[in-house]
């Protein structure tokens, strides 16, 4: 898919990824400071907004690291500048690539975990957006192109195990177990992103 | 964001800082000549955005590259790292160096997760001055880490501050208490006890500043004793008296002294001491003339 026709889908995704807002909140609050929702929607507008602004001859990275920098200035949390910084290192790493082709998709999800995971100073099982990005790298790197649904169920996977799971990173380790049986909010975002692709353009291959 | 006027002089590599507001005069207080370019602040507590971070840096670049020097916060550090990032793919060079000092908040070999206080005022000092004698980016971002490595800090809390956004203390401390290791947001200490004289405390503050530092008889020290917002100057100096005998016992050249408001936590009762282990370079930065309508001039 060319990138600008993958900045309007972007856009049109964070248009509707914003409806998790209410939700987000109440899942962070149980487990975090309650900030996520507002960091979330504010940030899918600038997303959204900056996409659409985009010159129609932007690249790859171009959608990358627009989308990156407007995602952190929605609200200057930790989880807005790690989810950014992935998505502007992402922007580094497929500074080539003309198309969001299989192996640029592949390579910008790899890119945006890793970065997240160093700058973060987390890992898998730490109940972080890490436990959907990893999972979803991995089904990547097993088969692609993948469907957005089976990268759905993969997210949806991942959500589902961050219920188990004790905090060990950002405000959310402050309260410890009482988290428990709470899913991740930030996994719980990435999900919503891709069911928001999905409702926006129907069946595709990732 | 708030930059120097006519920005960073030419042929000179640019200092950024920033961070939470709430500890005037850091962060906007370090910007003038000899000191940083520019500074990007957020609210109360909370780090700057990635906007102002990268404003700061674009207004601070002359064309010799930025250094962004920063106390090792999260979503401080985060928010910086994006701005290098976007900074560098305009084809600026950025580097960050995290300034780390406070000895009660990790242990020696964590010493890289320690958060940073008030000993970075030591580094704006040399930094700043390392900046304004031309020096590179690569030797600028060698002098601060070079600082950094001889600079340690600890504080005492006596009261909490009242958070502007929630109306209630950051914690809860009694009036007779105090607490030895406190950070400049409040977070917890090493130990909480009864309120001991002031001599007693800084024997306590410099028994693990002097611990790491390596200094006797011979070598020379610089002292930053610092109020964290509601002591008041004459208990500064009671702990300043106290330093100088104790450096000086040792055989301790004390270079000079600071005694003030540099590093506050809005009205938090308390201080803490910085003791910065000078050679000859770094004594000369050190004393190079330094600016800003916050500080003083001595700086």
């Amino acid at each position: 898919m060319r990138a600008a026709a993958a900045a309007t889908w972007v856009a049109d995704a964070c248009d509707r990824l914003t409806d998790a807002k209410d939700e987000l909140t109440e899942l962070d609050a149980a487990a975090g400071d309650g900030d996520l929702g507002v960091t979330v929607a504010a940030g899918a507008t600038e997303v959204a907004a900056a996409l659409r602004a985009l010159r129609p001859d932007a690249g790859v990275a171009d959608v990358l690291r627009v989308a990156g920098a407007a995602f952190a200035r929605g609200n200057p949390s930790s989880f807005a500048a790690l989810v950014g910084g992935g998505l502007v290192a992402a922007a580094r790493a497929t500074a080539d690539a003309v198309a969001f082709d299989p192996a640029t998709v592949r390579a910008l999800v790899a890119t945006a975990a890793s970065t997240i995971a160093e700058r973060g100073g987390s890992a898998p099982g730490d109940r972080t957006v890490l436990d959907v990005l990893v999972p979803l790298g991995d089904a990547l790197a097993a088969s692609s192109p993948a469907p957005l649904a089976e990268l759905v169920a993969t997210a949806s996977a991942g959500v589902n195990a961050t219920t188990t799971m004790v905090p060990a990173r950002g405000r959310a380790a402050w309260v410890g177990e009482r988290g428990l049986g709470v899913p991740d909010g930030g996994a719980t975002a990435v999900l919503r992103f891709l069911q928001a692709l999905g409702s926006t353009r129907g069946e595709q291959a990732a | 964001m708030l930059v120097r006027r006519g920005g960073t002089p030419a042929g000179q590599v640019g200092i950024v800082t920033g961070g939470g507001s709430g500890h005037l005069p850091l962060f906007l207080g370090y910007v003038g000549p000899g000191l940083a370019s520019a500074v990007a602040v957020g609210n109360v507590f909370s780090a700057q955005s990635s906007d102002a971070a990268l404003a700061a840096v674009r207004a601070a670049d002359s064309g010799c590259g930025v250094l962004v020097l920063i106390g090792n916060y999260t979503g401080d550090r985060l928010n910086f790292e994006l701005a290098a990032d976007l900074a560098e793919a305009e084809g600026r060079a950025v580097r960050i160096v995290r300034v780390a000092d406070d000895v009660a908040s990790a242990p020696p070999e964590r010493a890289g997760d320690r958060r940073g206080v008030a000993g970075i005022v030591f580094a704006y000092s040399c930094v700043g001055a390392a900046a304004a004698r031309g020096d590179s980016l690569e030797d600028v971002v060698a002098v601060a880490e070079r600082t950094i490595a001889a600079t340690r800090t600890m504080g005492v809390g006596l009261s909490a501050t009242v958070l502007p956004t929630t109306g209630r203390p950051s914690f809860e401390i009694g009036a007779d208490e105090m607490e030895i290791g406190i950070g400049i947001h409040g977070e917890p200490g090493r130990v909480r006890g009864p309120l001991r004289p002031a001599d007693d405390i800084a024997d306590d503050l410099l028994d693990s500043v002097l611990a790491e530092l390596g200094l006797g008889a011979g070598s020379r020290a610089a002292v930053l004793v610092n109020g964290l917002g509601a002591t008041s100057p004459e208990e500064l100096y009671v702990l300043a008296r106290r330093a100088h005998h104790r450096l000086s016992a040792l055989g301790v050249e004390v270079h000079r002294t600071l005694v003030g408001e540099f590093a506050t936590s809005m009205e938090m009762a308390g201080a803490s001491i910085s003791v910065l282990a000078l050679d000859d370079e770094l004594t000369a930065l050190f004393d190079a003339p330094a600016d800003s309508p916050l500080v003083p001039r001595s700086l």
